[in-house]
């Protein structure tokens, strides 16, 4: 075991080891692409032993299918169970439970997708919650057994169902809690896509059919799959049939499958391979071929993620659905909403990146390459028509969006839209924004294109005037203008503010993407709104088109597709000879299941039996006559026939009816029938029935919806369609004699207020009135506040949401609060906070005032219908009721049901509670409300899927007491504002102030705290041994005290180190005088010694003088080599300090030195081209080179200095170049020469240093060039040196 | 360098891996349709098929009326109706198409049955093509599919 664990440690560490740097690359690399390899080879194999063991494989499969469809049922079953047994615990529980707490305490959300009902003993509804029609008694009368589950169907909807007994305040009560497992419409959190078998469908992949009866036998086809659905008991209660899966589908499954697997490492091999590539061209010599390598590998990557449909594939259908974008563009690469989305970031990458590449070399390009003015003149004039190109673009990318998109921008429902809109909103914000960003970049070549002898005032003169110039031109010139000249003005403009604000007052990261974001929305927004005004004209054309179109074929194909479709149905024959089918019930699920629900036609469904006569219907606006038309009946009816009833004189109608029959084992028993009617009205409107059955927040581009004038013209006469809003004669007789002659085109004409814009088109079989004009109010295309806002929340909230987390993503490590972030936080938290408690306060209270409306409506309207129903009611009986409510719904144009007793005796919608959409019985929706004081009262519910509020009041007529209820659906309450616009106003409004007042936050927390990061800095350069720094700073008060105070001390103390260096160099050189002096003296004595005993034995001709002479000499000589060792010692002592060796970061440090200067008079840029980052030095030492560089700059007038670092394999190459008097000739060859200077202060001795400093890390630093236009220097540095480099 | 061509080398031997699976991922072209046929309700008949929207494209306007068994439904620019319709073929494979009725008068319309192949099913759904003679040419208004 212990070998083991040392084995296992050993081979870890030679892994890991070789998983270093950039190996580990390497190694995924080849990982990757051997998996590829080995899944291409063995695909092949493994779809042979697939075709091989199919059969047992079908069998493993089907035993799957039935076990997943069993624990998906138990598991619904399970929770149906413990829902009710919950309920039950609680009763128990709550001795002192009376039926209202019970009730109340059953309409909390945890059972809301249940439908419960209580029966008392004698099986009559006490409460329910039921909003879908089904009444808890016929349940029971399923003859339920008690804890026992069971299905209950009705046409419409299929539900389980659990019975049991409970006790409240001793009394018994029958308990039914049902779960819908199938429904044929939208409601209440239930949708047909949620039903039982649909899911089941979807797990399968395979068609799924399901019985809810426990008579239902096994299919014998041969092809399906049959098995019993048990229930909790073990009984059978239902079946289901499954399409068995085929070998084929198997196989294919498996491809794409393998395929996608494969797609998925050969991204991953690409994208590593792209890094790979990264690292190595940063060693190619030509340095401009890595930027273009870059880009093409992000076009490549994205055109390969499209061709392997990576990773859309993996998205939720409604991000990749072409119904709600697909352009053509580049082949498709933008065919669904989540492409498109993919292409914007991609895009977005390459902008950036050709951002960055060009941000310090456009500069360069002008200053060092191109100085010729005719080439400046003519890339100025490319890079105009490059920039209006780039505004085309755009615009062009807009109008895609909204013309081939079915998304309705301007039109949802909620003020956040659904994932496909936001996906589109945040796609051409990307481009947009993109776009604006390369825009910037051609305008920064512009701008430093013009002369560098203009000023700055001068060259924005020019460019503000040529630029709009070049664009009005260039759309004048074009036959088909994108858009108009001022949007066209209005996009350069504010791309051109946008520059100024960027680049020209240079501006932090943040704030940047904060302004060219808020332009982007702008740009955005207007264009949107431009292109949508051009869609809802491109509407009136289309309408106009379809108007003018006979519909009889189409007609014809709806009634011969929907009717054969009905009489196929398989769950038909069993529900219409079934003696409990609510044959009306049935109707509307046949027709909510057939095309007609989907088309902007009136149409009908009905039900009859083998003598034609009517067992039930479903009408969405036919009226009793046209159901089954007398000819219909008459007719002998073997196979499917239409007949044409239309009434001829009514052009602009056309009415179709079918009848087809019912076979049961091949004989007749009963007929279905269908009729249409399209009239020109009816297809300007949604049908308030139809739209029960609809998804509430579908905002797809459908035939317009909007108040369209529609007319018919003759030679003489005009007759009106829909709108009222017709032209005046002499403009009717303009309009004909212009449509006479072209046959169809736009018209204007005046209307009582304003003018109107149409089409005119010359309808097919036009009989009397040859010519049909379609027109709106032109005010209707004009910009609108709601648009905008509409737009900018969405793009508002996406910003601030991409700032937060680039905000966060910029905090590394402690969080530094700055003084400035203090005072932003400060002005926002201000701000902000009022600004959301308002918006929330107003939205409420305009929610509020609006329920109050509608509320005191309803009240109005039904207080008019009981004065109706007073004054016209004789004292008689109540068929004569009857009669005065038709009345009351015909003359009062009101709609309004009436219940006896909690049962409906008469209804304006009789229809959709005969089809059980709308319970008869109203006692269980009203047993909350009896306790509430007042005869009236209000309740929310749904009717299919609409949220409805419904007033109900107790009238008396003809001394009986009756329920009147009238609801906000079928009777329209017109409100100022609906929810909608309220939330777009005021979260627009105020989305637009947040982000206006980070903007103005932001400069004003710059402003006020511009001399504290002055003084910080001033300091800091304080720090770093730079005393001529002074602060120069408009400030008023403390403030400037506070700056002046600094200068007088940074001036003392500049005056003091002078003193004081000048008082320690004396000290010094007195010091060194008396040290050198003490030190020679020691030598000297005794060579003074015995030099005066060797002349005394010369002059007394000593017999010892030889012998002397050597000794003395000695000493002398002994004595000078001290001397000279004296004298090293000193010079070693007056060396510089010994170099600290560390590796630099030279462009943290070249950073941190440009900061020091941020305040003073001089614009100081790096232009940082090499790969090379850093180096080895003393980081002081090289600092203070800089320092004294700069400064030297300042002190020969220089206002600009430029840092251009380039590398070649050996040597960094460090040029500063500045703007100043330069150095005359006679002085060049000194400036490195000790005390030498042609300043008034110092010493002469900062150049000297540095030359020093760079040849001790083996260095070298001149002078490239220096005349009245300024100076550069050269430095050169190793870029890696050894110990042995360094002079000592 | 020889390195970075190496590397280059190797980006193009994983591109020889992607093109069968962009293959795949491309829609089948039936070669027997490539013929050229100016006849709007042969270029119909072949695409409704075979499955290829670029047969009729051609005759797609500005916009065009899109109702289709999948749940579209409403106006659509040529561009999405090609997506569309090309999406709707994936999901519904064709097997067959027949005319049960043409029209071809200057407001004309075709019916017709298309066999298809779904979730392992062959099934049939009834459509209806309105085609229209404006500017010399035949646009197709309305595709109804059901």
């Amino acid at each position: 075991m212990e070998n083991f664990a040392n084995y296992y440690k050993i081979v870890s560490r030679k892994l890991s080891a070789y998983l270093q740097g950039e190996k580990k690359l390497y190694v995924f690399l080849t990982a990757i692409f051997f998996v590829v390899i080995i899944i291409g080879f063995f695909s092949p194999s493994l779809l042979q032993n697939k075709r091989e063991k199919w059969n047992h494989e079908l069998q493993d499969k089907l035993s799957e299918i039935r076990k997943t469809s069993q624990s998906t049922f138990d598991e619904r079953q399970s929770k149906l169970i413990n829902t009710a047994n919950e309920i039950i615990t609680f009763s128990v529980k709550n001795k002192d439970l009376t039926i209202s707490t019970f009730e109340s305490s059953l309409n909390d959300e945890n059972f809301e997708q249940y439908q419960i009902f209580l029966l008392d003993s004698t099986n009559n509804e006490v409460f329910s919650n039921a909003q879908a029609g089904i009444v808890g008694q016929d349940v029971w009368n399923e003859n339920v057994e008690l804890k026992t589950t069971f299905f209950y169907s009705t046409p419409l909807l299929t539900s389980l169902c659990y019975g049991d007994r409970i006790h409240i305040q001793g009394r018994k009560y029958n308990l039914i809690i049902a779960s819908i497992f199938e429904s044929t419409y939208i409601t209440k959190g239930v949708t047909p896509e949620n039903n039982f078998s649909s899911g089941l469908e979807n797990i399968f992949n395979s068609e799924v059919e399901v019985f809810y009866t426990p008579a239902k036998a096994k299919s014998l086809d041969g092809r399906y799959y049959s098995f019993e659905i048990p229930n909790n008991h073990g009984q059978k209660i239902g079946l289901i049939t499954v399409a068995k899966p085929t070998l084929k589908a198997e196989l294919k499954t498996f491809k794409e499958e393998t395929g996608k697997t494969q797609s998925l490492f050969i991204v991953a091999g690409i994208i590593l391979l792209g890094i790979i590539l990264r690292n190595e061209t940063k060693q190619l010599k030509k340095k401009w071929i890595k930027p273009i390598l870059e880009m093409l590998f992000l076009v490549f990557l994205r055109w390969i993620l499209f061709a392997l449909k990576f990773p859309i594939d993996y998205f939720p259908e409604e991000l990749t659905n072409p119904n709600y974008f697909s352009s053509a563009f580049a082949g498709g690469i933008v065919k669904s909403p989540m492409e498109f989305l993919l292409t914007a970031f991609f895009f977005c990458l390459i902008v950036f990146y050709i951002k960055n590449y060009f941000k310090n070399r456009i500069a360069d390009f002008f200053e060092t390459k191109l100085k010729n003015l005719v080439l400046r003149f003519g890339l100025a004039l490319i890079s105009i028509f490059i920039l209006l190109l780039s505004i085309r673009g755009i615009a062009a990318a807009v109008k895609s969006v909204v013309f081939d998109s079915s998304l309705r921008y301007f039109d949802t429902a909620d003020l956040i839209p659904g994932i496909p809109h936001l996906v589109m909103h945040i796609a051409i914000f990307l481009v947009t924004l993109s776009a604006i960003v390369l825009i910037q970049v051609v305008l920064k070549i512009i701008y430093l294109a013009l002369p560098g002898t203009f000023s700055a005032k001068k060259k924005t003169i020019i460019v503000f005037l040529v630029i709009p110039l070049c664009a009005v031109i260039f759309v004048l010139v074009q036959k088909q203008p994108l858009i108009s000249i001022m949007l066209f003005l209005f996009a350069i403009i504010l791309a051109l503010i946008v520059y100024f604000i960027t680049e020209i007052r240079e501006t932090k990261v943040l704030k940047y993407l904060l302004v060219i974001s808020f332009a982007s929305s702008l740009l955005t927004i207007s264009l949107m709104n431009f292109f949508n005004t051009e869609l809802e004209k491109e509407e009136i054309k289309r309408t106009a088109i379809f108007l003018s179109r006979s519909q009889e074929s189409y007609l014809n194909f709806l009634l011969n597709e929907s009717l054969t479709k009905i009489v196929r149905q398989p769950k038909l024959t069993d529900l219409y000879l079934s003696s409990s089918t609510n044959y009306s019930s049935l109707s509307l699920a046949l027709w909510l299941q057939s095309s007609l629900r989907d088309e902007k036609v009136i149409s009908s469904i009905t039900l009859l039996d083998n003598r034609k006569k009517i067992l039930g219907y479903f009408s969405c606006g036919v009226s009793g006559e046209q159901l089954v038309p007398q000819i219909a009946q008459a007719a002998i009816t073997k196979d499917l026939q239409i007949f044409d009833i239309s009434d001829k004189t009514k052009q602009w109608q056309k009415i179709l009816c079918g009848i087809i029959p019912i076979t049961v084992r091949n004989q007749i028993a009963g007929y279905a029938a269908s009729t249409v009617i399209f009239t020109v009205k009816n297809a300007l409107s949604v049908n308030s029935t139809a739209a029960l059955f609809q998804q509430p927040e579908l905002n797809l581009r459908t035939l317009s919806e909007k108040n369209f004038n529609v007319f018919l013209l003759a030679e003489d006469k005009i007759y009106a369609i829909s709108g009222n809003v017709l032209p005046s004669a002499d403009d009717a007789s303009r309009l004909y004699s212009y449509l006479s002659k072209e046959k169809e085109g736009w018209i204007n004409y005046e209307g009582a207020s304003e003018n109107l814009l149409g089409f005119g088109i010359q309808r097919i079989n036009a009989g009397s009135h040859p010519y049909l004009v379609v027109a709106q109010k032109e005010t209707a295309f004009s910009f609108s506040l709601f648009n905008f806002f509409k737009l900018f929340i969405v793009h508002s909230t996406f910003l601030l949401a991409v700032l937060l987390i680039f905000f966060l993503t910029r905090i590394k490590g402690k969080f530094r609060l700055t003084f400035r972030s203090q005072l932003l936080f400060a002005f926002l938290l201000i701000a902000v906070l009022p600004i959301i408690a308002l918006a929330v306060y107003n939205k409420n209270s305009v929610e509020q005032k609006n329920i109050t409306l509608i509320h005191n409506s309803l009240k109005e309207k039904a207080g008019l219908a009981e004065n109706y129903f007073i004054t016209q009611i004789p004292n008689n009986g109540r068929k004569q009721l009857q009669k005065v409510f038709e009345d009351a719904n015909k003359n009062l144009l009101l709609s309004f049901s009436v219940f006896d007793n909690s049962q409906l005796i008469y209804s304006s919608q009789q229809n959709l509670y005969d089809a059980a959409l709308l319970s008869k019985n109203m006692s269980s929706l009203l047993a909350a409300k009896k306790d509430q004081p007042g005869n009236g009262y209000f309740v929310k519910h749904f009717i299919g899927s609409r949220e409805v509020i419904s007033y109900f009041k107790t009238i008396t007529l003809n001394n009986q007491e009756l329920l009147l209820e009238v609801n906000d659906y079928f009777n329209q309450i017109p409100v100022a504002l609906n929810f909608v616009e309220v939330n777009v106003f005021l979260f627009g409004v105020y989305s637009l102030a947040i982000v206006l007042i980070i903007i103005v936050s932001s400069l004003l927390a710059d402003q006020i705290s511009l001399p504290i990061r002055k003084l910080t800095r001033a300091t800091s350069a304080v720090a770093h041994g730079d005393l001529n720094v002074m602060l120069n700073d408009n400030s008023m008060g403390e403030m400037k005290e506070l700056l002046s105070g600094f200068n007088i001390m940074t001036e003392e103390l500049r005056k003091n180190q002078q003193e004081l260096a000048e008082l320690e160099r004396e000290q010094a050189w007195k010091e060194m005088a008396r040290q050198v002096a003490h030190e020679i003296k020691n030598p000297l004595t005794p060579m003074k010694l015995t030099l005066q005993q060797l002349v005394a034995m010369y002059k007394t001709k000593s017999k010892n003088f030889d012998s002397l002479f050597e000794k003395v000499s000695e000493t002398i000589l002994a004595q000078i080599e001290t001397l000279s060792q004296i004298a090293s010692e000193f010079s070693s002592f007056a060396k510089m300090p010994s170099l600290n060796l560390t590796e630099i970061d030279l462009k943290k440090s070249l950073s941190e030195i440009i900061l020091l200067f941020n305040d003073e008079n001089i614009s100081i840029s790096l232009n940082y081209h090499a790969n090379a980052t850093t180096l080895m030095g003393d980081e002081s030492q090289l600092k203070r080179m800089f320092i004294n560089l700069i400064r030297n700059s300042i002190q020969a007038t220089a206002d600009a200095v430029s840092f251009t670092i380039d590398e070649d394999e050996k040597y960094l190459f460090i040029k500063v170049s500045d703007n100043g008097k330069g150095i005359p000739d006679k002085f060049l060859h000194k400036i490195f020469t000790i005390n030498f200077t042609t300043k008034t202060t110092g010493m002469g001795l900062g150049l000297k240093l540095a030359k020093k400093f760079v040849e001790s890390v083996n260095g070298d630093i001149s002078v490239k060039e220096s005349s009245s236009a300024g100076t550069t220097f050269l430095i050169r540095f190793l870029k890696e040196i050894g110990h042995q480099d360094v002079a000592v | 360098m020889k390195k970075f061509f190496i590397h280059i080398k190797l980006l193009l031997l994983l591109m020889s891996f992607a093109v069968p699976n962009v293959i795949a991922a491309m829609p089948e072209q039936d070669e027997q349709i490539q013929k050229k046929d100016l006849q709007i309700f042969s270029d119909i008949e072949r695409t409704f098929s075979s499955g290829n929207i670029s047969l009729i494209s051609s005759y797609f306007p500005s916009q065009i009326y899109l109702s289709l068994s999948n749940g579209v439904n409403g106006f659509y620019s040529g561009n999405q109706a090609y997506y569309i319709l090309q999406d709707f073929f994936q999901l519904y494979q064709p097997i067959n198409f027949k005319f049960t009725q043409r029209s071809d008068t200057d407001n004309g319309f075709a019916t017709g049955i298309f066999t298809f192949e779904n979730r392992n099913k062959k099934g049939t759904a009834q459509v209806f093509i309105s085609i229209e003679y404006s500017g010399a040419k035949w646009k197709i208004s309305l595709i109804t599919i059901k």
